[in-house]
């Protein structure tokens, strides 16, 4: 199941309709799951200014699917907890003090609600997993963490992309790095691609690198990691101090909107194009960031 | 004289020794418990030793004050002596086991330095010529170090004449010369190869040493980024739009003595494709290298994009070879090619393949994590890159640190015979047996 059929399903279940009728009446399951599973969730934050807005509802979205408007199920705040993946460059040009840094991870951590969960991804060379997802409130093991190696930026990411966060909860990945990949499998086009079959929100930290990108195929890795985000409903940050970017980032997450819908005069298959925007008189004094594509299988 | 010059390098190795000497801790194995295990055939346990050596740094010394190697200089005492302790009728078979310790110790460098690997070869390689070739391990050891020599991308001292004296003078003055100096200029205008050939004449893979070179010069600077392989084709419509830099046009936002310039450079390297087609096809004359031929030719029809003429090619590769890593990244550039043209179940099949034979590959286990990815497998594609990651880790250590990983053979594929160092590194220990 992927991570938006099991977003949706719980989204129903909460609502006790469906799931209800499939334990009732066995001769339904077919049609519920083509239902179920031809539904779609976007994460919506709106924001005024740097301040994010709450209090919306669905009659104040517009969604468009290929260009074609469709009608909202729900606009809910999202209450969901959050599974976030920090994806995290080691390489020695992004983090300068270790132990700096692995202090302020901790201190994020504290940071989330006890339903949240947390895992660390580091990358070198290699890609490794340094802290498994677990419950925010424990405590977190970063000793393997150290800083070396080149960079494995696209292959770290869609590492990171493949973790489903399960029935009830959503998936935010922050990524701290310079964007200069440099010996990855992957390319920044595949990872965006691949983005688009996950429900997860991108937010990349960006260090400045030491020296601006050499080649164009640093510049391609630096703006790809742009895209990405931008692509996933999420933002390029400059990197001030790791713990309050993370902390801002969650902040920002957790007051966004999870947009719902059964897309409606669009074939179901490959590439969606999605556009949110705000009916509200006013709605050009907002910012609304929205994934911007999600792949219909 | 000679002495007198050797006096720095003597005085700076006894310096060293007796420092290292002074700050071991028990638990660190010497160089000289390393290689009486290796002797002992514990070959495993000793290689794997050798990389935890303490790294020391490199210090200036010498006649033409190059930069030495703390490692080597203890080395270079060490061995003679260890050799000559032996009585005469065990003499020769130390020299090729202290040869081939010291090919496993630049094998065991760091990566990053590189430049620290040669002097074990060209050492070892100097006293394996003192005699006529006579110990059936000495075939692998030449492989194996034309291999390191590969795998170091270090051209001139693996393939010598191919080198112009213009081009390995240039080399030496840029990055190497603090390190090798001048008088290595003639050894590296030489190369390890015509050593090599002097002992065993008759080895076919002489020839494809030369070729990996050639082919290595057609690799574009754009592809020497990220490790995908998408990085090295050209379609038909980028090198016409290269042909038209070249000429000055503009193209988009490209346009300029530097456009033009970087697109002269891509069409030399490509231009330089056809004929090296045709010297691996006339290796095909040489049953041993067909498999290879095969594998080289399919990833040459991959950079044009000719996708059925790859097919083609790699299909061949099982037929006539069995060596793994020939065997494995056959079926990797297959799932390639099968994902290029949008054949994903053909592609999950060829990358199963690869795995099958190099299980825990890390580039073959991602992009295979990318194709069930596609077909809506998440959880599927998450178990596998998980398991290839976790394979590739030490425990308690940062993934960097990889100890001992599965080998990832495509980013060996660039660098010859090292995708083939696993196997002659075996092969060479089972003759020391």
């Amino acid at each position: 199941m992927t991570g938006r059929r099991a977003l949706i399903v719980a989204a129903l279940a909460a609502a006790g309709t469906v799931l209800a009728a499939q334990q009732q009446a066995p001769d339904h399951q077919l049609l519920t799951y083509r239902a179920v599973t031809s539904l779609v969730s976007v994460d919506v934050v709106v924001l005024r200014g740097r301040s994010p807005v709450t209090g919306l509802d669905s009659k104040d979205f517009a969604l468009t699917d290929n260009g074609v408007r469709q009608r909202l199920e729900s606009a809910s705040a999202a209450a969901l907890p959050i599974d976030v993946s920090l994806a995290v460059d080691m390489s020695s040009s992004v983090i300068a003090n270790v132990d700096l840094f692995k202090s302020e991870v901790r201190r994020f951590a504290r940071m989330l609600r006890p339903t949240d969960r947390i895992r660390v991804v580091a990358f070198g060379t290699g890609v490794v997993e340094a802290v498994r997802m677990r419950p925010a409130g424990e405590a977190l093991d970063l000793s393997a963490l150290d800083a070396r190696g080149a960079t494995s930026l696209n292959d770290a990411l869609l590492y990171t992309l493949l973790w489903q966060p399960g029935e009830q909860r959503r998936h935010l990945v922050i990524v701290l790095t310079d964007g200069v990949d440099t010996v990855s499998t992957m390319s920044g086009p595949d990872v965006i691609a691949a983005a688009a079959r996950v429900e997860a929100v991108v937010h990349a930290i960006m260090v400045t690198p030491a020296s601006e990108p050499a080649s164009a195929w640093q510049r391609r890795s630096v703006d790809a990691v742009r895209e990405l985000a931008f692509s996933t409903g999420g933002r390029v940050h400059p990197l001030k101090q790791a713990y309050n970017d993370f902390n801002q980032i969650v902040e920002d997450f957790r007051s966004g909107y999870v947009l719902r819908y059964m897309p409606e005069r669009v074939p179901t298959d490959g590439v969606h194009e999605v556009a949110v925007t705000l009916q509200r008189p006013d709605a050009n004094r907002y910012v609304v960031r929205a994934r911007k594509t999600y792949f219909g299988g | 004289m000679p002495v007198l010059l050797d006096m720095p390098r003597i005085w700076l190795a006894v310096c060293v020794i007796a420092s290292s000497l002074a700050v071991s801790q028990p638990s660190t194995p010497t160089l000289e418990d390393l290689l009486l295990r290796y002797d002992r055939g514990e070959f495993q346990a000793a290689a794997r030793e050798m990389r935890d050596l303490p790294e020391r740094p490199t210090v200036v010394g010498g006649a033409d004050g190059v930069r030495l190697d703390p490692l080597f200089l203890e080395w270079e005492k060490l061995a003679p002596r260890w050799i000559d302790a032996a009585g005469a009728g065990q003499a020769g078979r130390r020299r090729v086991v202290a040869a081939s310790f010291a090919l496993e110790l630049a094998n065991a460098r760091n990566a990053t330095q590189w430049y620290l690997r040669y002097p074990f070869v060209a050492w070892a390689c100097g006293l394996l010529r003192a005699s006529p070739a006579s110990h059936p391990a000495e075939r692998w050891w030449h492989l194996a170090a034309i291999a390191v020599m590969e795998d170091n991308e270090d051209w001139p001292h693996a393939i010598g004449g191919l080198w112009t004296q213009q081009r390995a003078a240039t080399y030496l003055r840029r990055t190497t010369k603090q390190f090798f100096g001048d008088a290595d200029r003639e050894e590296a205008a030489t190369g390890h190869l015509a050593h090599a050939r002097l002992a065993f004449p008759n080895e076919v893979r002489w020839r494809l040493a030369e070729v990996h070179y050639e082919e290595s010069q057609t690799i574009l600077e754009e592809a020497a980024g990220p490790l995908g392989i998408g990085g090295h084709q050209t379609s038909r419509q980028q090198r016409e739009e290269l042909a038209r830099l070249a000429s000055g046009q503009k193209i988009g936002s490209q346009a300029g003595p530097l456009a033009r310039h970087a697109a002269t450079a891509a069409l030399d390297r490509l231009g330089r494709i056809p004929p090296l087609v045709q010297r691996y096809e006339a290796l095909n004359s040489v049953p041993a290298l067909r498999g290879d031929v095969a594998l080289h030719l399919g990833f040459l029809r991959i950079r044009m994009e000719e996708w059925e003429e790859a097919l083609g090619h790699l299909r061949e590769v099982p037929k006539l070879t069995q060596e793994p890593a020939l065997v494995s990244l056959s079926h990797h550039f297959m799932g390639w090619a099968y994902q290029q043209t949008d054949q994903r179940a053909a592609a999950i099949d060829a990358y199963r393949k690869a795995l099958a034979v190099s299980p825990r590959s890390r580039s073959t286990s991602i992009l295979l994590a990318a194709q069930l990815l596609d077909a809506g497998r998440q959880a599927e594609a998450y178990t596998l890159m998980h398991g290839a990651l976790e394979a590739r880790r030490t425990p308690g250590t940062f993934a960097t640190e990889e100890a001992d990983p599965p080998p990832d053979l495509w980013p060996l594929y660039p660098r010859g015979d090292a995708l083939l160092l696993p196997t002659y590194i075996a092969r060479l220990r089972e003759a020391l047996k």
